[in-house]
């Protein structure tokens, strides 16, 4: 079962090395595969790797599209929508562009 | 991870060691890297030369390898070559049945002590802490 959900990532949330951190600990605490990418047509990153997510560089108020492959896929992206995610309304605007 | 190790083992993650030759540099990393990773991984820290200079002391690293060890291993991370070779024969005076358990990561210091230690974090192994510290390029 492969499920794909997509989330503005937050001002707080450009993927600069703390968030990375988060990502890859809560992907890696869930049994399914876990992909981000900045286009549904990819390329995919593994999201449960902390040195790809950090090289992929993901700014505030970016798009990103998540899939996920496993048995608890549902509640893996349910749980990182709502870390990177503004809320349940795509509102997040791309200010602080830095980040930091 | 090896089916046969004692249950736990298994539950016990890989500690960090972040050797420097300014107790600085050591210890700001330490802090950055509890900040973001926490403080669920075993993490030790020594930096400069006994006398308060800079340089780094095999006594010291010993020290921080004892305080960081865990059963799945410890992964040094070291910031100049002297400190690097000092890690080595720290390994060296470690029981024998410690030394194979014990790796000095070939990474930048800060970024590879953050990537080995979120790697550790989710309890990956020793040879995975180490690839992924070595995997990261600015």
């Amino acid at each position: 079962m492969t499920l794909t959900r997509t989330v503005r990532l937050s001002a707080d949330n450009g993927l600069h090395a703390r968030p990375a951190v988060r990502v890859t600990q809560l992907v890696r605490s869930f049994c399914c595969a876990v992909e981000i990418s900045l286009d549904a047509a990819g390329p995919w990153i593994d999201a449960g790797s902390i040195v790809k997510l950090m090289a992929a560089r993901l700014l505030p108020g970016s798009l990103v599209h998540l899939r996920a492959t496993g048995t608890d896929a549902e509640a893996a992206l349910a749980a990182l929508v709502s870390l990177l995610g503004d809320g349940p309304s795509d509102g997040g605007k791309p200010s602080n562009p830095s980040g930091h | 991870m090896n089916p046969a190790a004692p249950l736990e083992d298994q539950l016990s993650l890989v500690g960090i060691v972040v050797v420097s030759h300014s107790a600085d540099v050591a210890r700001g990393t330490a802090a950055i890297v509890e900040q973001m990773v926490g403080t669920s991984v075993p993490l030790a820290w020594c930096g400069g030369d006994p006398s308060g200079g800079l340089g780094t002391d095999v006594a010291a690293i010993l020290t921080a390898i004892e305080t960081a060890w865990s059963e799945r291993g410890v992964a040094i991370l070291a910031d100049l070559g002297g400190a690097e070779l000092n890690s080595a024969m720290a390994i060296e005076l470690l029981p024998p049945e410690r030394q194979s358990r014990v790796v000095v990561c070939r990474a930048a210091i800060v970024e590879g002590a953050l990537v080995a230690a979120t790697e550790a974090s989710c309890g990956s192994s020793l040879e995975q802490v180490r690839d992924s510290a070595e995997a990261w390029q600015p």
